[in-house]
């Protein structure tokens, strides 16, 4: 169980990219979306003890992540969003060092934890390759084999899909679904559909703070009724931005759909929205840039 | 764990092509003098090419220019996780800042010494080569090129790359730790030449 209370992160040039971020994550996959600049990077750096937080406490099981920040990485598990790897260096030798860097002492013990990372995630037959060459999907799988070493109770992966093609993508999918439900893991993404397939619990995160939270099921039964369709020209999109609360607009065989919000039937041709993860999203969005809009025009967020 | 840290570092460095570069770059410039009169390393005074001298020589005046191969290991050391991108996943790991800084300068230190260890290759190769006049060359004694290498070169290079690490700790770039030591350099120059002139000066000096 992660808990974290009042988390607040100031940028050295005044951006709050936190906000009184208040949240606990049980076991199993959680999923934290938000768009891009809400402010996940810097929460996903912050519970990865690379940065610390401006005020607000964090708490994983016994340990005080802030104070004892070591006692977490020895059970921490952490893809960054887009990392780097060295030049030169072949993906058994790369994940072999990582072990030895998470303190895999054994020589034995490290080759079978390196082995057994390498058949998990479909890397065996490109082990003795250069990680620099390998495709996007490819160097994602290497991320979250490096981040499986030690068994972690505690993992974290930062956008790993984004830039991944849709097969790439539910490969990477599939081997996160097969990390146990008994350790934390927390997924960061702007993708709706990457929370949809995967976690049991949910938390928007907008400009720093926590917009909503709860079960993607709930939410979604909790958004019905109150969401409505209608497929129009593209010149009437003006004309409907005013008159209704537009949450999201697509492109559909060159017409325009458009998801209103609206407690009753809007008429006008209007539709009750099926209702997905996508419209729970787009409207909590749509209500966190209403609020900070009525008080002050709010400063940009760094991601 | 230390011991790891360090194996890969030296592995590592050693498959850079810049490893391979300065090492066949300093076996070749030394074997030249070896070989070729037009080459010449030190002052070439009338004794043999490779007598115990020569030898001592020719490892010092090299290892005052191998501390730029020296800062491109060790300084490579420090930006190379912030440079691939390859750091926030290091510095989630439990590994402790002591045995990370310290097990990867020992392992690049290695390597430097590993690249160094090409010039008393190379005069010891080149004072086998069958067109070299004979007159020149004295037998090779081990003892003479280990003195030259472990006692004259690696303090050398142990030093400059210590200093440089700490440049590049600190400054964190390799531009700067290039620039750190050119002063470097100058200084001792120009300490040199003072105290060439200024022989009253050199019991400070030294």
């Amino acid at each position: 169980m992660l808990e974290l209370t009042n988390v607040t992160h100031v940028y050295a040039n005044g951006t709050r990219a936190l906000d009184d971020v208040t949240l606990s994550v049980p076991n199993g996959m959680f999923g934290l979306l938000g768009p891009n600049g809400a402010g996940k990077s810097t929460l996903m750096r912050t519970i990865a003890t690379l940065q610390t937080p401006t005020a607000g406490t964090i708490r994983f099981g016994t340990i005080d992540v802030i104070a004892n920040p070591e006692a977490l990485r020895e059970t921490l598990g952490y893809l960054p969003q887009d990392f780097g790897v060295y030049p030169r260096v072949s993906a058994y030798d790369m994940l072999d060092h990582m072990a030895v860097l998470k303190g895999i002492a054994s020589a034995r013990e490290r080759k079978e934890t390196v082995e057994t990372l390498l058949n998990q995630t479909n890397l065996w037959s490109v082990r003795k390759k250069a990680i620099a060459g390998f495709s996007g999907g490819m160097r994602q799988r290497f991320g979250i084999a490096q981040a499986l070493i030690g068994n972690p109770a505690l993992i974290i992966v930062d956008e790993p899909t984004a830039g991944l093609d849709p097969e790439e993508r539910n490969r990477f999918l599939n081997l996160l679904a097969e990390i146990g439900e008994n350790v934390v893991v927390i997924l960061s993404t702007h993708i709706v559909e990457d929370v949809a397939d995967l976690c049991p619990r949910m938390a928007v995160l907008a400009a720093g703070r926590i917009q909503l939270e709860g079960a993607p099921l709930d939410l979604i039964e909790r958004t019905r009724g109150n969401v409505w369709a209608k497929t129009i020209g593209r010149e009437e999109l003006d004309e409907s931005r005013l008159r209704y609360e537009v949450i999201s607009t697509r492109l559909f065989a060159g017409r325009t759909i458009i998801h209103i919000l609206s407690p009753e039937d809007p008429g006008d041709g209007f539709t009750a929205a099926r209702g997905g993860l996508e419209d729970v999203y787009f409207s909590t969005l749509a209500r966190s840039r209403r609020v900070p809009a009525a008080e002050t025009p709010s400063s940009a967020i760094a991601a | 764990m230390f011991g790891q840290i360090a194996r890969f570092e030296l592995r590592y460095q050693s498959r850079n092509p810049v490893f391979w570069t300065v090492a066949i770059l300093f076996f070749l410039l030394t074997f030249g003098s070896m070989t070729i009169d037009q080459i010449k390393i030190g002052s070439g005074a009338n004794i043999h090419k490779n007598a115990p001298m020569a030898v001592a020589q020719v490892h010092q005046i090299m290892s005052i220019f191998f501390m730029f191969v020296t800062t491109a290991f060790v300084a490579n050391v420090i930006v190379r996780d912030d440079e691939s991108g390859f750091g926030p996943m290091v510095r989630s790991t439990r590994v402790a800042k002591f045995d990370y800084l310290m097990a990867r300068f020992l392992g690049a230190f290695a390597a430097a010494a590993l690249a160094f260890a090409a010039i008393p290759l190379a005069i010891w190769l080149g004072s086998l080569m069958p067109w070299v006049d004979q007159e020149t060359l004295g037998p090779n004694r081990l003892h003479d090129f280990a003195y030259a290498y472990f006692l004259l070169a690696l303090p050398n290079v142990f030093l400059t790359a210590a200093i440089f690490f700490a440049v590049a700790t600190m400054t964190r770039s390799m531009m700067y730790s290039y620039l750190g030591v050119v002063v470097f350099l100058m200084l001792y120059l120009a300490l040199n030449s003072i105290l060439r002139f200024k022989p009253e000066w050199r019991a400070t000096g030294s």
